[in-house]
């Protein structure tokens, strides 16, 4: 097991490589000149001499692999460089931005969860009966849709038509509660109907048979062993799904304003503080590659074989 | 002699379930072709749409902004008093369009890697295969707003910061069925009679994956249409006033309150479209599954 | 206690619509080890899935009783089944993997199948078991988990668990045919100890009449859905009535080093179905009559019964 984690963390090490380069490289082709950016978004008046001078200061002039290193020796430090827009650090703003998105994030992805599993075994289990082609349509219906429509039917009928939620979430409680709703309904609908094909599969599995036939109770055969052995792909759907999940956090920030990462990525790239759209992109996506790690290890804790692959 | 033996007792039982299997088949089959019927009117249709829709989508009417679902308009007016149907149809070209020029574009360049991975192995395989594990790890949309975000929005660079990741999953997966392939005997055989590389990928490793592979493509049509909409509201991709479904859902948003359809409209053309070739591609792969 | 630990009265099964197995009658008294033979597709695996009567085997009762210990369980609610499962009747499956889930590790799963009917499970107990039958390093042997396990290992902590629930009947379907020949040895060695120390009853599915002739006190043939013959396992052995028993005896190859001689043809599909005799599409004493004469197993002579005693010659 030790084992396996170590050489998991191991391989993280060319991931991380190839992201940093790959952010950077995002920042290094941006169109016009950042120092030139940089000096129009703070409104000074620009010179040559200034444009020198702040190209100078930022280091444009050195080589690629110069200013990547520079970069990365900054981030490695906390020091993810400061924003064109008023000049202060970017970090302690990513911080608070990402507290949160996560916030937002755990709460839909639990709830959907809790709400998609047990609907998925128990429409398994109910095959082809009428709750199970009700509740079928809706997930179909519930994968299709595009994040933005739930987000702003939820905004319609809560909002407006019942006035219950405030539209512009203060990143309360009370706010938190509609972005949350919007992530989890497509991704409650996808893993509910995961879930149903995995436990189906599991039910063929002549086991299921060996331990009806010794009197184990539905119960313990459903929830302690079909549900473990179809564990290892839901697992996988739900790794998947978070990785649509922060793509998807960012349209509904920005409909709710819900102040996390998502609304920071797109107010950055509208102002174009480019600093800051790359600080969330290697945020987000370190906090994808971690994600994968705690999957390929929980893997390994429902099924022992994977660890001799 | 038990076939007589059949015949004489009369039982016929055997038969009927046998041909139980055989229509739940036939039932699949059938579906997965009314389905691509349908898909194929619609693409024919949202190709033409510009040509018969009943208002000029472009028009605005300052007289008759914001107007409710009329006889004349038949999803209403929106903000600038232009026809919702009309755009909702013209818009379909683009939406439709696009995504399927995204999805065969990755499919050719992600099948053609995977191909060549597959086949040849050896270092360049484990580069390419290293970079696709990458981008397969990374935020997909994340990366495809920043991409589109540094870019600038436009209809070209939505589908370039999409494309960046989106090709990865066709080289996995055309990899993985080369490498199957070629290790098949008759593909040695070719090879022992003097087949040319060219010769065999083109004449036998290709027919061969290209089933699974399509397969593949039909279902990611659905998602890849979804990212184009997510990154066209968030203003990163198609710009108004251009017909497109993601951008009037954004460009109608500050009027949900006064003018929902000029939202929902548009919205649920997309859920329409994409529930349609979800299923269409979830019939294609029961079919393919089931041969 | 009733003088047969099992009773299957006329039973007739199906599948759907589709009748399996028809009128078939025999009993399992207390400590004998009962063989059905046959050809696979002739009826006898769904004889044991009957008996089981899990739903989602799929098989039905259209017709007859199963009765267990003077009390008729052919019509049971799920609950009352579960909870005879396990501890009155027990079942070894013919698939090595079909009694464990693969990747949890056999303590848990022996720890809740005994929880599911009130008893404790007691790990020192289940070790002393596990040496009584001679298992390979006992004391480790609940920490693995089944994937680990060779199949034939597999079917053994399967029986080892049957112990510890103490059911009186045991079913065991085609439990040694996929298994090696050593194996096969070890779990029928196994099953015949613990019928004689714990005096279970078994009744043993299998196409191997080795097999059967190795542990069984009664042996049953079985034709297209029916019962053909029946009776004590050396008089069915050695002086077979039914044709297709002694075609089934011809087959098998002998010391003698005399080629078997092959039965020609397949047994039909629907012979459950049949008015008349299944096996006389086959049969080289056919005549006419065969195909309107009803089924019935008679007794021939005392304890050895058969549906037809034609072309038999006395020995």
């Amino acid at each position: 097991m030790l084992k396996y984690v170590i050489k998991r963390i191991i391989n993280l090490i060319p991931v991380l490589i190839v992201l940093t380069l790959l952010v950077f490289l995002l920042m290094y082709l941006t169109p016009g000149d950042p120092a030139l950016l940089k000096l129009a978004s703070q409104g000074a008046n620009i010179t040559d001499e200034l444009l020198q001078m702040e190209r100078e200061a930022m280091g444009l002039n050195d080589p690629f692999f110069v200013r990547y290193f520079d970069w990365v020796f900054g981030i490695l430090h906390g020091d993810f460089g400061t924003s064109y827009i008023d000049g202060n650090p970017i970090l302690p703003k990513l911080m608070t931005a990402l507290g949160y998105t996560i916030k937002l994030a755990a709460a839909s992805t639990i709830v959907s969860v809790v709400v998609a599993i047990p609907i998925g075994v128990f429409t398994a289990v109910k095959k082809d009966s009428i709750p199970d082609n009700i509740i079928r349509i809706f997930t179909f219906i519930g994968n299709a849709m595009p994040n933005f429509l739930i987000s702003l039917l939820l905004m319609y009928l809560f909002c407006i038509k019942v006035n219950l939620f405030p539209v512009i979430s203060k990143g309360d409680f009370k706010g938190l509660i509609l972005p949350a709703a919007a992530l989890a309904i497509p991704m409650a609908s996808k893993f509910a109907r995961q879930t149903r094909a995995d436990v189906l599969a599991q039910l063929d599995e002549e086991y299921v048979i060996g331990m009806h036939a010794r009197g184990v109770k539905e119960r313990v055969i459903l929830y302690r062993n079909v549900l473990h052995n179809a564990l290892g792909s839901i697992v996988t759907v739900i790794s998947l799904q978070i990785r649509t999940l922060l793509g998807g956090s960012v349209v509904i920030e920005t409909i709710f304003r819900w102040p996390g990462v998502g609304s920071l990525i797109i107010d950055s790239i509208n102002g174009r503080d480019y600093p800051t759209v790359q600080g969330v992109v290697l945020i987000l996506a370190t906090i994808q590659v971690l994600i994968n790690l705690l999957t390929d290890i929980s893997y390994c804790i429902i099924d022992k074989r994977i660890e001799l692959e | 002699m038990a076939a007589t033996a059949t015949v004489k007792n009369g039982a016929a039982k055997p038969a009927k379930q046998l041909s139980k299997k055989q229509l739940k088949k036939l039932k699949m089959k059938r579906k997965a072709i009314i389905l691509g019927i349908i898909v194929l009117v619609v693409l024919i249709l949202s190709f033409f749409a510009p040509y018969f829709v009943p208002n000029d989508p472009y028009a605005s009417n300052p007289t008759m902004m914001k107007q409710p679902p009329s006889a004349q308009f038949w999803f209403g007016t929106d903000h600038l008093g232009r026809c919702v149907f009309s755009r909702v149809l013209a818009g379909a070209r683009t939406s439709i369009f696009a995504t399927l020029v995204l999805v065969i574009i990755s499919f050719i360049i992600g099948t053609a890697i995977g191909i060549i991975c597959g086949y040849y192995g050896g270092a360049v395989d484990n580069i390419l295969m290293r970079i696709t594990d990458i981008l397969l790890s990374l935020p997909q949309m994340v990366l495809a707003i920043a991409v589109a975000g540094i870019l600038g929005g436009s209809l070209t660079n939505a589908l370039i910061a999409i494309g960046v990741t989106s090709w990865t999953s066709y080289a996995r997966l055309a990899r993985s069925h080369t490498m199957r392939i070629k290790n098949l005997p008759y593909i040695n055989s070719c090879r022992l009679t003097g087949s040319s590389d060219i010769n065999i990928l083109f004449h036998h490793v290709l027919p061969n994956l290209i089933g699974p592979m399509l397969v593949n493509a039909t279902l990611e049509i659905g998602t890849t249409m979804l990212s184009i909409a997510g990154l066209s509201f968030l203003g990163l991709g198609v710009a108004p006033p251009a017909a497109e479904w993601g951008s009037m859902v954004s460009e109608g948003r500050p009027y949900l309150q006064l003018a929902p359809w000029t939202v929902f409209a548009p919205a649920v053309a997309i859920l329409i479209a994409v529930m349609l070739f979800n299923y269409f591609g979830e019939s294609v792969c029961d079919v393919a599954n089931d041969v | 206690m009733a003088e047969n630990l099992l009773e299957i009265k006329d039973l007739t099964l199906s599948y759907g619509e589709f009748k399996i197995v028809t009128d078939v009658n025999f009993s399992v008294k207390p400590g004998e080890i009962v063989c059905i033979a046959g050809e696979s597709g002739c009826g006898k695996s769904t004889l044991i899935k009957a008996i089981l009567g899990i739903k989602h085997l799929g098989t039905q009762v259209v017709n007859g009783s199963i009765i267990l210990n003077g009390r008729d369980i052919t019509n049971l609610s799920v609950e009352e089944r579960r909870q005879i499962l396990g501890t009155e009747i027990g079942y070894v499956p013919q698939n090595t993997r079909g009694s464990f889930n693969n990747i949890r590790s056999y303590d848990i799963q022996y720890k809740e199948t005994l929880q599911c009917h009130n008893q404790k499970f007691d790990r020192g107990e289940a070790i002393k078991l596990f040496k009584r039958l001679n298992f390979p390093d006992p004391e480790r042997l609940l920490g693995h988990q089944p994937w680990e396990m060779s199949g034939g290992m597999n079917q053994r902590m399967a029986i080892g668990l049957a112990v510890l629930q103490e059911p009186k009947l045991m079913l065991a379907d085609e439990a040694t045919s996929v298994l090696d020949v050593t194996s096969q040895k070890q779990v029928i060695e196994e099953l015949a100890q613990l019928r004689d120390e714990l005096g279970w009853s078994i009744l043993f599915i299998t196409h191997n009449l080795g097999v059967a002739s190795h542990i069984a006190d009664k042996l049953g043939v079985m034709y297209a859905g029916r019962m053909v013959e029946y009776g004590d396992i050396r008089k069915v052995l050695d002086d077979p009535i039914h044709p297709y028993t002694r075609a089934l005896l011809a087959a098998i190859p002998g010391k003698d080093r005399k080629l078997p001689v092959g039965l020609e043809g397949r047994p039909p599909l629907d012979g459950a179905e049949w008015t008349g005799c299944t096996f006389e599409p086959r049969c080289k004493h056919r005549t006419e009559a065969c195909k309107t004469r009803a089924y019935c197993l008679k007794e021939v002579e005392p304890g050895h019964f058969a549906s037809c005693s034609e072309g038999r010659v006395k020995q």
